[in-house]
This record gives structure tokens, sequence and C-alpha cells, in this order.
């Protein structure tokens, strides 16, 4: 396959572009393009192209991921070509030329045999630094063959840090010998754990063993207690037998007594204390009865001796009615005086009114002053009204002359407002202009920016040298091109490099020349070498005798100046034949001095051909030189032919690219500077035209209003100052007008209301004199008047009303008392004995102490009276008490049969001695039941006897059976704490989970060994396939790749090396080495960097062209492989590369122009092709 | 009416296997799987009030030497006791190698069948009749079903019996029976076990493995529990399968062909995942995952293998809530175009190739002579050295695969050489 066009349609920088390959026969293309040109992409392109776009790229920069294309042109090896295109998309990525249908992906497949994306990158493509990075790794591996020849044709320039990395990768995870490996340490934890389950888990033995045990002990612990029980049982025997000895022999002591006294009768248990209970009782009732009888006689005695009170308890009611009236009749008979004294003072007063209204004063006759109700409310009213009507006719007057006074005053303002003529004409012009209004501070503004540019022109013209031209020349005035100056400025640069670099060289040469010179000098101290020069010409000299004697001898002719000249040659000489020995024997001492210092003849000779060839050099520099000068003159002439048309002396290039600039931004300015003018002309215009128009309107309105000789603004500003006045004026005029009216209205109304106001007073006249002469007062009299005589006539009335009522009053006074002395009277005559001296108050007084002492005389006697009563019923209770314990008694007399009650204590005292024996005998059997326990209480005495024989032994029985307790009791706890022990052993087995969790644990470790494992076992696996791949690749290629390599790295060290052998190196290994033009043999670490990468570069082209001996081309990408090398190695390589490229197409990128240089050095223009990468402002 | 539970196979402390620990995977959901599910089972028969529970064998981890284990499965039978359900087991395999079946001493309402002959124990209340027999050995050759006694035509009839039945496969083959043989019993319902793998043999009468309780590892995949039955007065019967996993195992097989990079690789693993998780979120899950097929990133893939399986187990962790634990994640890809042996292999890279195409070919045995993995396997403990079984033949390819991947990627991938 071969490319013949590469579309860069959408894909990094690129958009539409195309890079052509011309037809060859398969062709080797130097694609040019400087730094960001975008090689990078068109090398991504590529693969791009014939492999798919990867999932993520970074060419999207400029297209998107859906709009990226790349397309080509190719010719298949069958002969056809085939036009694709590759898009960025989930399917169908390969499409025809016209981006429109899916391209099957096989055809373009067919093309490349089994090569895929990144055997392509590999295999195909080459850049400099994976060609060093190649290089360095055969010097790092001494260059094993089977290594180098598998990373030269792999194209894997870290071949050895991939195994490497793949056996540390391994060793990391498991090392037989490294405890600190993953998998070791994961074993180690492994096992821990598995150690760590040992320990928690309980089998079912040991569960078996310790449940057994714990069995054991239980049966211990019964038997103990078996034990105990029987030792406990007869020590209480024993101690029961021992304690009943004393209540056996009470019992039986008791129960003889009992015999003696069986006749005593048998009482109730509380007949005792009944007995002197009632005793007690009948006893202190006894008591009480005899005080109650002494005490109802004493009373008796009193009520005798108190007096008899009912003749004045009869009268009580009167008598008390009597004492409370006699208050109220001593307080009115001191009230009557002080009423009669008040009468008298009102009668005076009527007199005195009568008087002023000028009437007689006798009282009879107040009755014809009374005026009925309604007339004196109509005099008041008429009063009240007289002032408001007054008043509301005086003011009406005084608003009336007001309202005339204002409309004079605002006739005569409206008058003095005379209106002006119609201004809106000129309101409306300044309205539509007012913008215009700052056009002269525009016009200024323009006005100073022109006269500043005008000066930067100037001034800019001078600094450039172009005074000589006008301004109007300016913008016609034609400078070279960018593109010129460029190319003179690279021209130039070339030149100084090439010349830079001609000197270093020739000062490189002339340090060599006089390193020689010295080393000629260091071998010649001790005497001058002899060279073989001296003696070939030291043998021509002999030559020449020789022919000359020969001659002679032939008896041919010899010339004198012949001979002579010989001779003088061998200056000591007398004749030929002498002259011809002393060259012989010159010749021979020479001949043996160069034989003996052969070495250093040999070096002389060599450092004198180095000089010669050195000087040469020199020579041949020197003159390159002196073109190079010439060139450079050419060039400075021709520079200056350019700027001729502009009558500039130029500088340099580079200078001229600033002087260029600052041309260029003149003629901006001065571009600038004539768009201003224009405008400037017309603002002008503008400005006068518009005043002009504003001041005839002006005139118009206001022949006074002129406004010449003003700036625009003023006469804007004095033409709105003008219409505002008028606007004001008339707006003043309209208020006027308005508020006449208002006035106008105003007086009509007032004039109507006066008129009423008259009317309304002459009628209030006329009703105020009716009035007037019922009060007998004058017609014209003030209502104050009118009411004065209405208040005096209505106190009269007042004042007679009262006088009246106090009169009834002292009269009923006088008849209250009248009535209190005749009823006093008649009591008092029928309590005490009858008298008509007495006075009021002396009955009063007589009556109140009679009635005090009948009063308290009696309460007394009620008293006693209760008192007897209470005691007589209480007296009847107790007797009744009494008799029931009486009764009581009786019947306890009959139990026992006596007849006093006082023989009934010593009958209780002897039947309770009996009693307490009987409760003895009881006590005592209860006890001994008690100890007798399970046997009868016979039983137990009958047992008790039994034992009774041995009873001195029973102490130490007991003494026994307690110190076999206390063994028995010790064995137990012992028993119980081993059953506890036991038990909790048992119990700690309680269905924890602990080992199930350790054994979880386990397997997630076991199952990380396993995936550990099977990782060291892939890697393993891996690192083997790559070393035995490696030696089957050098076993079956060796041979024909190093015989092309040889070639190749011959050729690039211009023939330094003749050719690459396999040699066993110290450890036996096969690896490569150099052989050089003399048969010695440099091994690869050796070599110099350059060397070795031109020696991975043989091996890689090698490689390759053993492999397209079997398969149909690819192309073979290089990306500027050349800037280490040295010019004539880089020559000789790109010859190699074209060669090459013979067998499949060659695209070789750069971003030197002086690898393209190198190019067209060393081959012949239908040898290759440039391709330029489109300038990045066409992209 | 009344429900019974058939549950077998509860492998009570076994541990789950094969996961690797890594950041991130939930540690707490796995922890004894085992006991938390048998917990669910008496959970659920308390809850249902069943009449009784039946447990087919293998109760126990044949191996399994910790009594705490049987102390265990003893509180969790008190527990039924005090609901007064009676549990029936036979011994299975396991539990007749495990010492723990013999001395455990087990609750009143728990019997275990006579390994000597079959016993029948009846439930008067219930008018049923249980029948069964447990392994008196590990294994058990014998048709054990041929001496059960024929059913008791007055009583619903069980039968319990630990049996591979008429399979093979991955179980051994032990106690076997014919579904005729145990057919012509007359019983109304077997309940058997030892297949891990629920199965219904015969619906009437009722013949059905339950399956175990808990997935245990990537082969025992899907839902796990047991059948909740219920007998209808007429003495028919229904089984209803019932959860009681507390950890799911799933395998998760995705093909990603035709798809255009690692990264829609990896939304068809989250679609995927979301797809399986999404009807049971609750649950946590052990999931295997595999991606297959022929895809134009097979290469890309496999050079970023540690990536994609760490990006993986995120997207595991992401979708799961932290409960769901990616085993393993397996590339089974292959490239879209492979080698043609045919083709002249004369390249350096052709010659990996080839020989990584001859060891695809070559036996197992060969392989592992080559690689010499003595060191290793004398370093690692007795019982692991056969645990990967690194020399079975579909272990060795996936080596071989990886190996090629490995190798390819170091060699040949971005940072390797131009």
């Amino acid at each position: 396959m071969r490319i013949e066009r590469l579309d860069l349609l959408a894909y990094g920088p690129f958009t539409n572009a195309s890079l052509e390959f011309a037809h060859q026969q398969a062709g080797l293309h130097l694609i040019y393009g400087p730094n960001e040109a975008g090689k990078s992409s068109s090398l991504r392109a590529i693969t791009d192209l014939v492999f798919g776009f990867q999932s993520r790229t970074n060419d999207d920069f400029l297209h998107p991921y859906s709009k990226l294309r790349v397309g080509a042109k190719l010719a298949l090896h069958d002969g056809r070509t085939l036009t694709v295109v590759r898009r960025k998309a989930a399917k169908n990525t390969l499409r025809d030329d016209r981006d429109d249908a899916a391209v099957d992906e096989g055809r373009l497949q067919d093309q490349l045999g089994s090569v895929d994306r990144d055997l392509f990158r590999h295999m195909f493509g080459i850049d400099h630094q994976s060609l060093r990075a190649g290089g360095n790794e055969m010097v790092e591996g001494n260059g094993r063959v089977g290594e180098t020849l598998f990373a030269a044709a792999a194209g894997i320039s870290k071949l050895r840090s991939a195994q490497k990395s793949l056996l540390a990768q391994a060793e990391e995870l498991f090392k037989s010998a490294a405890k600190t490996s993953k998998i070791r340490k994961l074993i180690e934890e492994y096992q821990e754990l598995k150690k760590q389950q040992s320990e928690s888990l309980v089998s079912a033995d040991v569960w078996n063993a310790r449940d057994e045990l714990l069995k054991r002990l239980q049966g211990r612990q019964v038997t103990l207690q078996e034990v105990r029980l029987e030792l406990t049982r007869r020590e209480s025997w024993i101690q029961r037998v021992i304690d009943s000895s004393n209540p056996i022999a009470q019992l039986k002591q008791a129960k003889s007594s009992l015999e003696a006294m069986k006749h005593i009768p048998v009482l109730p248990e509380d007949f005792g204390t009944q007995c002197s209970r009632l005793l007690d009782g009948w006893r202190e009732l006894q008591n009480k009865i005899d005080q109650l009888d002494a005490s109802l006689e004493q009373l008796d005695t009193q009520v005798e001796t108190i007096e008899d009170a009912s003749h004045w308890l009869s009268f009580q009611t009167e008598i008390e009615g009597l004492l409370e009236e006699f208050g109220k009749h001593k307080s009115a008979m001191e009230d009557r005086p002080k009423r009669e004294g008040e009468r008298s003072t009102m009668l005076l007063r009527m007199q005195n009114i009568l008087r002023d209204l000028g009437l007689p004063i006798e009282t009879s006759n107040i009755d014809n002053l009374r005026l009925p109700p309604d007339k004196r409310v109509r005099i008041q009213t008429l009063g009240n009204q007289r002032e408001g009507l007054f008043e509301k006719r005086q003011s009406l007057q005084r608003e009336q002359s007001t309202i005339s006074t204002d409309i004079e005053k605002a006739l005569s303002q409206q008058k003095a407002l005379a209106t002006t003529k119609d201004w809106h004409l000129l309101e409306a012009k300044i309205k539509q202009h007012r913008a215009d209004s700052g056009l002269e501070n525009d016009l200024d503004q323009i006005d100073s920016e022109i006269r500043l540019a005008e000066a930067e022109v100037n001034g800019c013209l001078q600094r450039l040298q172009l005074n000589h031209l006008g301004m109007t020349e300016l913008s016609s005035a034609s400078v070279i091109s960018d593109t010129t100056l460029n190319e003179f400025d690279e021209q130039f640069r070339l030149l100084d490099k090439r010349k830079a670099k001609l000197v270093d060289q020739i000062q490189e040469l002339e340090s060599e020349a006089a390193r020689l010179e010295h080393e000629l000098a260091l071998i010649e101290t001790e005497r001058t070498i002899p060279s073989e020069a001296d003696l070939t010409r030291l043998r021509a000299e002999r030559d020449q005798g020789w022919q000359l004697i020969s001659r002679l001898l032939a008896d041919e002719t010899v010339s004198e100046s012949d001979k002579q000249r010989f001779l003088e040659k061998a200056n000591s000489a007398k004749n030929i034949s002498d002259a011809f020995s002393t060259y012989l024997s010159m010749t021979d001492s020479l001949a043996d001095e160069l034989r003996w210092h052969a070495d250093k003849v040999t070096s002389k000779a060599r450092f004198l051909a180095d000089a010669a060839r050195n000087k040469k050099k020199i020579g041949k520099l020197r003159e390159d030189e002196a073109q190079l000068i010439h060139e450079q003159q050419a060039l400075s002439s021709a520079w200056k032919d350019v700027w001729l048309p502009v009558k500039v002396e130029p500088k340099s290039p580079r200078q001229m690219r600033d002087w260029l600039g600052d041309f260029e931004s003149l003629r901006k300015q001065y571009r600038e500077m004539t768009v201003k003018d224009i405008q400037r002309t017309k603002l002008t215009s503008k400005v006068k035209s518009l005043a002009m128009e504003i001041q005839a309107l002006l005139v118009d309105i206001d022949a006074n209003a002129s406004a010449e000789k003003r700036s625009l603004s003023e006469l804007f500003q004095f033409a709105e100052d003008f219409v505002d006045d008028c606007i004001k004026k008339q707006s003043r005029y309209m208020q006027i007008e308005e508020t006449l009216e208002q006035d106008r209205t105003r007086l009509a109304d007032c004039d109507i209301e006066l008129a009423q106001a008259k009317k309304e007073w002459e009628q209030w006249q006329a009703d105020w004199s009716a009035e007037m002469q019922r009060v007998r007062l004058e017609k014209d009299a003030l209502p104050a008047q009118a009411n004065c005589v209405l208040q005096e006539v209505q106190e009269l009335f007042q004042i007679q009303e009262d006088y009246q009522n106090l009169s009834r009053r002292i009269d009923g006074i006088d008849r209250d008392a009248a009535d209190f002395v005749h009823r006093l009277k008649s009591v008092a005559n029928q309590v005490l004995a009858p008298s008509s001296n007495r006075t009021t108050e002396q009955s009063i007084r007589m009556l109140r102490d009679g009635l005090e002492v009948a009063v308290k005389a009696e309460e007394k006697r009620k008293t006693l009276d209760d008192t007897r009563k209470k005691q007589q019923a209480s007296r009847k209770e107790i007797s009744d008490q009494r008799n029931t314990i009486a009764k009581n008694l009786d019947e306890l007399c009959k139990q026992v049969q006596c007849n006093e009650y006082h023989e009934l204590p010593t009958l209780v005292a002897v039947a309770g001695k009996k009693s307490s024996v009987e409760k003895e005998v009881a006590e005592l059997e209860k006890h001994l039941v008690t100890l007798a326990r399970n046997k009868t209480l016979d039983e137990f005495i009958a047992a008790f006897d039994a034992e009774s024989a041995r009873f001195d032994e029973l102490p130490m029985q007991l003494d026994a059976i307690h110190r076999d307790l206390a063994s028995n009791m010790d064995e137990y706890d012992r028993t119980l704490q081993e059953v506890k022990a036991a038990k909790d052993d048992l119990d700690r087995i309680d269905g924890s989970a602990k080992s199930a969790e350790i054994a979880e644990k386990i397997q997630t470790v076991a199952s990380e060994i396993e995936d550990a494992s099977r990782e060291t076992i892939t890697l393993r696996l891996a690192s083997s396939i790559l070393s035995k791949a490696m030696e089957k690749y050098r076993a079956r290629n060796q041979g024909p790749v190093l015989g092309l390599a040889s070639d190749y790295f011959a050729r690039m060290t211009l023939q330094n090396y003749r050719s690459i052998q396999a040699e066993f190196d110290e450890q036996g290994n096969p690896s490569l080495v150099g052989v050089r033009r003399d048969g010695t043999q440099v091994s690869v670490g050796g070599m110099s960097d350059g060397t070795c990468d031109q020696l991975f570069l043989a091996l890689r082209l090698a490689s390759l062209e053993v492999w397209l001996d079997k398969h149909p081309p690819i192309p073979f990408v290089v990306d500027d492989i050349l800037v280490h090398f040295d010019e004539e190695r880089a020559q000789a390589t790109l010859k190699v590369l074209h060669d090459f490229s013979k067998r499949t197409q060659v695209l070789f990128f750069t971003h030197h122009e002086h690898t393209l240089r190198l190019a067209e050095s060393i081959l012949v223009a239908n040898e290759f092709q440039i391709v330029r990468l489109p300038d990045r402002q066409h992209i | 009416m009344f429900k019974f539970i058939h549950a077998a196979d509860i492998h009570l402390d076994s541990p789950l296997r094969g996961l690797s620990l890594y950041e991130g995977a939930p540690v707490e959901a796995i922890r004894l799987a085992a006991r938390r599910a048998l917990v669910n089972l008496v959970d659920l028969a308390i809850e249902e009030k069943v009449a009784f529970v039946l447990i087919a064998g293998d109760l126990y981890d044949g191996d399994w030497r910790d009594f705490n284990t049987g102390f265990f499965f003893v509180q969790q039978a008190a527990r039924l006791r005090e609901a007064s359900i009676p549990l029936f087991l036979i011994a299975g395999n396991h539990d007749a190698a495990n010492k723990m079946t013999k001395s455990l001493r087990l609750p009143e309402n728990t019997v275990l069948f006579s390994s000597d002959q079959p016993e029948t124990k009846r439930l008067d209340s219930f008018e049923v009749a249980i029948h069964g027999q447990s392994f008196s050995r590990a294994a058990v050759l014998e048709d054990l079903s041929i001496t059960y006694p024929h059913a008791d035509s007055s009583l619903f009839n069980i039968g319990m019996l630990h049996t591979s039945a008429g399979g093979s496969g991955a179980h051994e083959r032990y106690a076997p029976c014919t579904l005729e043989g145990l057919v012509s019993k007359g019983y109304d319902y077997w309940a058997l076990g030892h297949i891990h793998l629920r199965e219904t043999l015969c619906e009437k009468p009722y013949v059905a493995f339950s399956g175990n309780v808990q997935g245990r590892h990537a082969k025992e995949t899907g839902p796990k529990g047991c059948l909740l039955v219920t007998v209808e007065d007429d003495r028919s019967c229904s089984a209803e399968f019932r959860e009681l996993d507390v950890l799911r195992w799933e395998s998760l097989l995705i093909s990603v062909t035709d798809i255009s990079s690692t990264d829609c690789a990896l939304d068809l693993v989250k679609t995927e995942l979301t797809k399986l998780l999404e009807p049971s979120q609750e649950k946590p899950h052990a999931i295997r995952l595999e991606l297959h097929g022929r895809t134009p990133v097979h290469a890309e893939l496999l050079a970023r293998k540690s990536q994609m399986i760490h990006d993986i187990r995120a997207i595991g962790i992401d979708i799961g809530q932290g409960k769901t634990w990616i085993e393993k994640v397996k590339l089974s890809t292959s490239a879209m175009r492979t080698r043609d042996n045919t083709e002249a292999m004369d390249g350096a890279i052709q010659e990996i190739e080839l020989l990584f195409s001859q060891l695809r070919s070559a036996d197992g045995e060969s392989i592992v002579g080559q690689l010499d993995l003595d060191d290793l396997l004398k370093k690692l403990p007795v019982e692991l050295q056969s645990m990967g079984n690194f020399d079975a033949p579909e272990s060795l390819a996936a080596i071989v695969n990886e190996a090629e991947a490995t190798l390819h990627q170091k060699l040949l991938s971005d940072g390797a050489a131009q």
C-alpha cells in the first residue's frame, strides 16, 4: 500500500488540507512543517486513517469529535486505487470518497496483513527519541544479539525495561527468598489466622470431656449431701434428747400438783377481770348520785329569795316606746325657734323685690305679676336673635365692598400682560436641533486632534528619513512587502550562519594545523627525520647522475651544464663518479635512516600528509569564505536596491522590519487624519446654517430679540430662555382671567344675601316692641334689660313658695309635742303613783330606772331554773347505769354461789392458781412435741427413758458428729467450686462466632493468595514467552538481518565501519560488534551515541526489509530522526532512506529546513519529493 | 390446613469463598452469612406459624470442628421450641462426617432421624407421618429410599432424604435414587437435600430439592432459601419458595461486541449492574462479572485491565450503595481480527503471537512444566496448592490470554515505545 494523497479534511489544526505524494516507484517524501504547523497531527492522522480514531483524541481542539475527518487516496498492491474518508464514530467509520457510504474495513485490512495499530506504530514508525532510546537500550544490554534484533524488528525501544518490569512485578508478588513479597506476606497472614482459628475452636472431644467432668463432679456433690443429711439427723436426735431432760422432769411434777386441785371449779378465763371491773363501776356511780342530790337542794333555796317584777314587766313595751320618742321630742323643741327666724327673713326679701319692681309691698299682689311660660320664652328667643341679625347685615356689606376692589385690581393686572406673537415655530426648531448644540465642541475636539496628528506624522516622517515625502505622497509611496523582507532576512541569516560555520571550521583546521606542526616538532626534537620524499628526491638526483654516467659510458654527449649541476648538488665531489658514489651512499644512509626510524618516519609522513590535507582544506574554506563575503555583498546591494524607490538607506532586515512596522502605523495615522479633516469641514457648515435659521425666527417674533455674534450654544440658550418667558406670561394671564370670573359670581351672590338680611331685621324690631309692652319696658329696651326683669319676678315666686312650706312645718312640730306629753302622763299615772306635778323629764327618768330593776330580777330567776332541770336529768341517767351493773353483779354471785359482792375477789384468786398449773403442763408438752418431731409425745418420752440409761455418753457422741459434719462441709464446698468451674467451661461454648469469623477471613486471604499466584504465573509466563520469542527470532533472522544491516551501517558511517557481526562476549553471550574498516571490532559500548543510533537504525531498516521480502509494502513513517546526526552522516542516511524507499514508501516528517537542503545536496530532484504542510494562516 | 418448611444444606459456619478484599468491599455484608440465613429460616417459621420444620441434611460443613457452631444451632432450635414448632433433621454426608452431629444434645423439639434404618415420626395433631433416615457415614452409595416404609394412607406422608437423586454434576453421587422409586412409596411430599440448586422433580406427589439457604461461592447464584409448603385439608399441597439468603451471588455476562471505547464498556457495565440490582436493591450482592465478545477495544481493555477492574468495582460500590462485592472481573473478550496461524510469522511480535498460539493448543502439563512453579507451590500451604486449579485447562487458557495481554501492554502500549 502506498499513500498518494493524505486529506486532512478536519483534523487537528487542519481544515480541507491535502498533502499530495507524487507518484514515484515508492518514494521518499520529505514533509516539512515548522513548529506548530501540525506535523504531529499529520503523523497521527496517518494512523487514525488506517486504523480508525481512538476513543480519546486530542486532535479535536478545532473540530468536534463528530466532525473529525481524515481521508486518503491509496494505491493498493493489486494496482488499484482506493479513496476513503475516516470519521470518528461508533460504527462504519470508513467511508467512501464523498463520505456518504460505508466502505468495507476489510479492503484496508487486506493491505496491512497482520499488522494492527500498535504494530504499525512500532514497526512502521520511528522518531528520534525512540531511535535514541533504542540505541541506549542496546548499549545497556551490551548489544545482546537476540534482544537487539528483536527490539529493532518490532520497533520497541524499551524492550529491556519491559522484560525487567515483568520480572520485578513477578518478584514483588513472589520471590522464594524474600519474605516481604506479597504472597509470602499473605501466606504468613494465612498461617497466623489458621493458628488463631485452631486456638479459638472447640472440638466435640473437648466438649465431651468437659461434659463428663461436670457430670462426675455433680455426682460427688450429691453423695456428700446425703452423708451430711444423715449426720445432721443423728446430731439433731442427740441434741434433742439432751434438751428434753429438764422439760420431762418438770412435766411430771406439774401433772401431780394438778391432780391435787381437781375439786376447784374452773372459771371462765375473764371471770376475775370482769368481776373487778363491775365492782369498781358500781361504786363510782353510787358516789355520783349522792353528790347530785345535795346540789339540787341548794338551788331550791336560792329561787325563793328573788323579788316579783311582773307589774313592771306588763308595761315594758309602752315604757320602752316612750323612752325612744323622748329623744325626738327633745330635738324638735330645740329646732322650732330657728325655723321661726328663717320665715321672717323670707317675708322681708319678698317685700324688697316688690319695692324694686315699683309695686306695693303687699305680698298679695304677687300673683298679678305671673307671666305665661310661652311669653317668657318668646322674649328670650327674640333677645337672642337680635345680635345675629345685626352682625349678618354688617358682614355682608363689608364683603360686597372687598370683592368690588379685587375685581378692579385684577382687571388692571390683566391689562398689563399684553400677549406676544406666535413663538411655537421657534420652540419646534429648538427641540429639533437641541442635540446639535454641542457641535461646536466636537468641532474644537476634531480641530485639536488634527493639529496633533499633523505634528506626529511630520515627526514620524523625520524619524523614518522620509522628509522628502509630502504628506499626500505618503499613501501612494510603495515600500517592500513582508515576504521580500523575510526572504532577505532568511538569506542574510543563512549567510551569517554559513559564515560562522566556516569561521568555526577554519579555526578548527587551523588549530589542527598547529597541533600537527607541534607533533612534527616533537618528532624532530632530536634530529631531523627524513621523509620518503627526501629519499625519492635523493634517488631521483642519484638516478640523474646514473643517467649522466650511462650516457657517458655509451659515449653520448653530455652537456657541461648538466654535469656541473650534478656536481654542484654533490658539493664535495670532484667528478661525476665521486658525486654518484656520494649520492649512492647518501641514498643508502637515508634509506637506512628511514628504516631505523620507520615509526617516526611514518608518523612524520602521516603528519605531513595531514598537514597538507589540512592546508588544502583551509584553502578551500578560505575560498568558500571569500565566495561567501561576495555573496553577502551581492545580497547587501540587492537589499539596498529594493529600498531605492523610497529613497531610504536600509539597515539590517531585522531593523527594517521595525521600520516597516513604524511606516505602516504612520500610514494608518495619516489615513485617520484625513478622515477627521473631512469630518471637520462638514461640521463647520452645519453649525453656520443652523445659527442663521434660529436668528431669523427670533427676529420674526420680536424685533428686539436680536442675538447676532453669539455662538451656536449661546444662541440656543438665548432662544430657549426667550421661549420660556413667553410660556410663563401666557400662563399668568390665564390664571388672572380665572380669578376674575370667580369674583364676579361671588359679588352677585353677596347682593342677594344683603337684601334678605335687611328684611329680617325689620321684622324682628316689630316683634320685640310688642313683647316689651307686656313687661312694662320701653319698645327699644335691650334684651339684657328684659332678661333682668324676668329673673326678679321668677325669684319672687320662688321665695313665696319656700315661705309657705316653712309655715306648714312649724305647725307640725307644735302638734307632735302636745301628743307626746299627753301619752307620757297617762303611762306614768298607771305605773307610778298618780301625780300632776311631775315634769316630763322626771316622769321619763323614774320610768327608765324602775323598768331596769324589774328586768334584771327576772333574768336571775330564769338561770337558776335551767340549772335545776339539767341536774335532775343527769341524776336519772346515772341511777339507770348503776342499776344495770348491779344486775350483772348479781349474776356473778349466782355463778360462784355467794351472796355479797365483796366475797367475789377471793374466790377468783383460787381458781386462777389452778389454771396457771394447767398452762405450764400445756407449755411443756408443746415444747416436748417440738423436740419429739415425728414421734408422738408418749413415744418420745418412752425413747427418752430408753436413752436415759446412756445419757452421759451423749455429749461425746455429739462432738464426734460435729467433727464429721465440718469435714463434710469442706469437701462439699470444694466440689461446688469445681462444679461451677466445669460448668463455666462448658458454658463458654455458647455458640460464639469467633472461629467462624476467622474462617471467613482465612477464605478472603486464600482468595487473595490465589489472585496473586495467578498474577505471578501470568507475569512469569509473559516473561518466559518474551525470552523465547527473542531467541527464536534471532535464530531465524540473524543472518539476513545482520547482512543487510552491515551494508546500511557502513553507508551511514561513511564506511568507518565495514560491517556488523555477532561475537561472544565475556559472559559467552552472542553480542553485536561493529567492524571497522581496518578490521578492528568495536563493541556497542565503545561506540559514540550517534554511531549507536545509526547502528540501531541500520538494524531497524534491515529487519523491515527482511519482513518486506514476504509482505506487501506498508509506508514507513519517519519523524525527524536526523537531528543528532552530523551533516555527512545525515546525508548518507538520507541516501540510505532513498534506497530503502524503493522497497516501500517513506514519509519523512521534519521541521528542519536544513534537512531539506541536505536532501537536495545529496539526492537528485526525481529521487525525492518535498511536501510542505500548509501555512498555519491558510489552514 | 397447615404449613411446614422444607430446607436443606445449611452448611452452618462454612465461609463464603473466592472473595478477595478490596477497598470499599462490603465486608460486613458477608459476615456469618450462613448463620444469618438460619436465623432468617427460624424467623420465617415463627412468623408463618408453621406446624414443623424439616432440614434434609448437611446442617454442618463436614470438616468444620467448632462446637460453638452446634450451640448456635441449638440456640436457634430452642427459639423454635419456644414457639412450639418441632424440628426434624436427617444427617447428610457432611453431618455424618462431623463429630458434632453425635455429640450435640438437641432440644426436646428437635428430632434427628436414626442412621441405622428408616424411622417414622407421627404428629397426631396434624395427622402427619414423617419418614427419614440419616447418613451413617459420609459416603453412602446405596439407595436409602428402597427400605423406607410404604405410606400410612390415613396420614399425610413426608419422606426426608439426602440424595444426589439421579443427577451427577458438581455434587457427589451419594444415596442415589430414582423418581419412580420415590413415587412408588405413596408419600405426599418428598423433602430432598444435597443438591444446592433448587429443583422440583415432580408435583404430584411433590418431590423437590429446596436448594441451599445461602449461596457460598460464585457458582451458587440466584436467590437461595427454603420451600414453604401449604397442605390443604384434602392433603393436596403446594410449595412456595421463600428467600433466606443474606448475600446474593450473581454472575453477570456482558457482551461488549461493537463498542467503540472502554468508557462505553463501563457504561454498559453500569446499565447491566443497575438492571441486575434494581429488583432487590436492598440485598447485598457478590457479583462475578465477565466481559466477552469480539470487540475493537479488546487490546485497550486488556491494556487497562487493572484500571478497568478498579473502575468496575467503583461502579459496583456506587450502584450497590456499598453493598455489592465485585468478586471477580473476567475479561474474556477477543480481538475483532485474530491472526491467521497460517500467515507468515516472521516478525518479532509475530514470534510472540506464534508462541502463545502454540501454548493454547498445548496440553496443560507442558505449559505448567514451562512455568516452573515449584518454588511457589512449595511455599503455599498444602490446602491452597490445588486451590486455583492453575493446571485446569480453563484456568490455563485464561492465564495464557492474560499473559499475552500483559506482554502486549508492556511492549506495545503507550509509554512502552514511540
